[in-house]
């Protein structure tokens, strides 16, 4: 495609972004990246993993997301008791007919809300990431798609972990990006706390219809990345996983390293923060910018790590400030 | 005649009597041939007194009638206390010498079988070799030291007092010049990058033609991050353009210079990632622009280190 016209398209799908995004926001307060994070996921196909303590609008958000997208919407509290066919439907016995008919669960909606994902167990967490991966649900003997754009964002609350089935590894890594919510800042907390108080906690307006989202997807698509980007997310991702185990190398506090499907996330991810820059190219900071939101969920730290009170994205900021950038 | 003839005259005489003298004295008696055609006038050895292993010469003076024919010995006769070695027969001044070398190798008086030569024989001679041990003292010499060759305690002195003068001299040139070498090897260090800088951007300066316009950028932003690298001392090549905004920031004194090359750097990356094209004259006019930034920069990092108010930076 010509530089030109990619440019003029651009331009297009950020005015329909720009909407959107205006529009949830004039419904939450704050939480920029959080809002960021789940439009980055949709955009990039993938779906997203929201961690943070009660109170901080994320259900909220993702309603909004559904309301700006004019998608629907199904939200299901993972709790210890719930079973896979609570999630993706089961087969119903119909006296009239003296048959079984499938009755499609609440998977079957655009965005899906997994509110506390890791308080059910691992048979529910399996039924819902397959879902995701395979973007189909199968019920008794037939398949069925799951509705395009399908998201998934599932929450958990990092504080409480008592009773929770915490998510392995290899299903975390089915979520393209780890977004942190976090506290709003005193100003958008007595914003929040006005709108509260009026009973006017805004109501979003429609932006984007479901085709949309499949137009921005094909303009991001067609964004460009140079093969000297492309080396830079290998290297980095390959970086996470080397074994020296050097006094000040970052990678002692480092046990397992991403997998390669965190270079296809980083790459995807890479294009729509380009998108948000309004840039028909990728560059190097583009990467930097995706980088702890899709890696941190993938990296597992070390002993040592712990012991040196350091989280993921402390050592994500040292394997950025190690790898070269072209 | 004259005075002076006369006294030549008379001193010759008197020399050539004192050696007639010296020669009955020192020599056996004179001896003649049984048909009397030579006459052996005197016996020498040189030298006089000679020791077991000297090689010695028999010096015979013979003086011969014209029919006798003198000839140095063809063969030697063997004896028990030492050996013959050669001859020859010197004619001098109305008579012959005959000159016989030998070694002996046993002490004491030796008689010497009869020499033929030619016409002439030489009998009746002895030979008196001393030994060493006589009149020496009966027990043996304490042993010598060690036998030094001329000058040797002087060298020795020498070279000890080198030994210990040079490492102190070393010392003290040592700290007396580490400052001044400090200051040198940190100059040179810290104007390294600039220098490799240079050369770099010279190379980018001739090649700014031929080169495609990514390959262009991306040399010459490499080099320039390496040299920020070195001149902020971090690791500004895992820097975006963004962060390195605020390198910049902080090290420009002048705004313009940190906007001038954050330009560049943000014009280099359209290039690199976005495929933008430029023209020669573009690439030299940020080659220019990069120079003058550079050379001001290190101008000011040379001047603040020479003003005191800077010492501590």
């Amino acid at each position: 495609m010509d530089i030109q016209q990619l440019q003029e398209e651009l331009g297009s799908a950020r005015g329909l972004y720009s909407q959107a995004r205006e529009n949830i926001s004039a419904a939450i307060v704050g939480q920029r990246d959080m809002i960021d994070g789940l439009f980055m996921g949709i955009l990039a196909g993938g779906h997203v993993l929201l961690e943070g303590v009660p109170g901080l609008a994320k259900t909220l958000a993702v309603k909004s997301l559904a309301q700006a997208i004019d998608a629907s919407f199904k939200r299901i509290q993972f709790t210890p008791d719930l079973l896979p066919a609570d999630l993706t439907g089961t087969l119903v016995y119909r006296q009239q007919t003296g048959e079984f008919v499938p009755r499609k669960g609440p998977v079957f909606s655009n965005i899906v809300l997994a509110d506390e994902i890791n308080r059910a167990p691992a048979k529910v967490q399996s039924a819902l990431l397959e879902a995701m991966e395979e973007k189909q649900v199968t019920i008794g003997d037939n398949t069925y798609p799951l509705p395009d754009p399908f998201f998934v964002l599932a929450t958990q609350n990092p504080i409480e972990h008592e009773g929770t089935y915490p998510l392995p590894e290899a299903q975390l890594d089915r979520f393209i990006l780890k977004v942190l919510v976090r506290y709003p800042l005193v100003e958008e907390e007595l914003e929040i706390l006005r709108r509260a108080g009026r009973g006017n906690l805004g109501a979003v307006s429609r932006a984007l219809f479901p085709g949309d989202i499949r137009r921005l997807q094909d303009v991001i698509g067609n964004i460009g990345v140079d093969e000297r980007i492309e080396l830079y997310i290998v290297s980095l991702v390959s970086a996470s996983r080397e074994k020296q185990r050097g006094h000040n190398s970052y990678s002692r506090y480092i046990e397992f390293g991403a997998s390669p499907r965190a270079a296809i996330y980083l790459y995807r991810c890479a294009k729509v923060q380009a998108f948000f820059e309004g840039r028909a190219y990728v560059m190097p900071e583009d990467v930097k910018a995706v980088a702890p939101a899709v890696l941190r969920h993938r990296i597992v730290l070390s002993y040592e790590a712990e012991s040196d009170e350091l989280r993921a994205d402390d050592v994500i900021k040292n394997l950025l400030g190690a790898v070269s950038v072209p | 005649m004259k005075p002076a003839d006369l006294f030549g005259r008379r001193r010759r005489r008197f020399l050539r009597r004192a050696l007639f003298l010296f020669l009955c004295a020192f020599s056996p008696a004179p001896f003649s041939g049984a048909d009397g055609r030579y006459t052996v006038e005197g016996i020498q050895f040189i030298p006089p007194a000679y020791y077991v292993g000297d090689r010695v010469e028999l010096r015979a003076v013979v003086r011969a009638s014209s029919g006798a024919q003198v000839l140095a010995p063809k063969q030697f006769p063997r004896v028990e206390w030492g050996e013959f070695h050669e001859a020859s027969i010197v004619p001098r001044d109305g008579f012959i010498e005959i000159h016989i070398f030998f070694t002996a190798y046993q002490t004491g008086d030796k008689t010497v079988p009869n020499l033929v030569c030619g016409d002439v024989v030489l009998q009746g001679l002895n030979v008196s070799v001393r030994s060493l041990t006589e009149g020496a003292p009966q027990e043996p010499a304490p042993p010598h030291g060690n036998l030094l060759l001329p000058s040797t305690r002087l060298i020795i002195a020498l070279a000890a007092g080198l030994l210990i003068v040079l490492p102190l001299a070393g010392l003290a040139g040592f700290v007396w010049l580490r400052p001044w070498l400090n200051k040198v090897i940190a100059y040179y260090r810290q104007r390294r990058p600039y220098r490799k800088l240079k050369k770099d951007l010279a190379l980018l300066r001739g090649r700014a033609g031929e080169a495609d316009s990514r390959q262009f950028y991306i040399s010459f932003l490499d080099a320039l991050k390496r040299y920020m690298n070195r001149h902020v001392r971090a690791n500004c090549l895992a820097f975006t353009t963004r962060e390195l905004e605020a390198v910049f920031r902080a090290s420009f004194e002048d705004s313009r210079d940190g906007r001038g090359f954050l330009d560049i750097f943000r014009f280099g990356d359209e290039v690199k990632f976005g495929g933008r094209e430029c023209s020669r004259e573009k690439r030299l006019q940020d080659l220019g622009l990069a120079s003058a930034i550079l050379w001001r920069l290190e101008n000011s990092k040379s001047a603040a280190k020479k003003d005191p108010r800077h010492a501590d930076l």
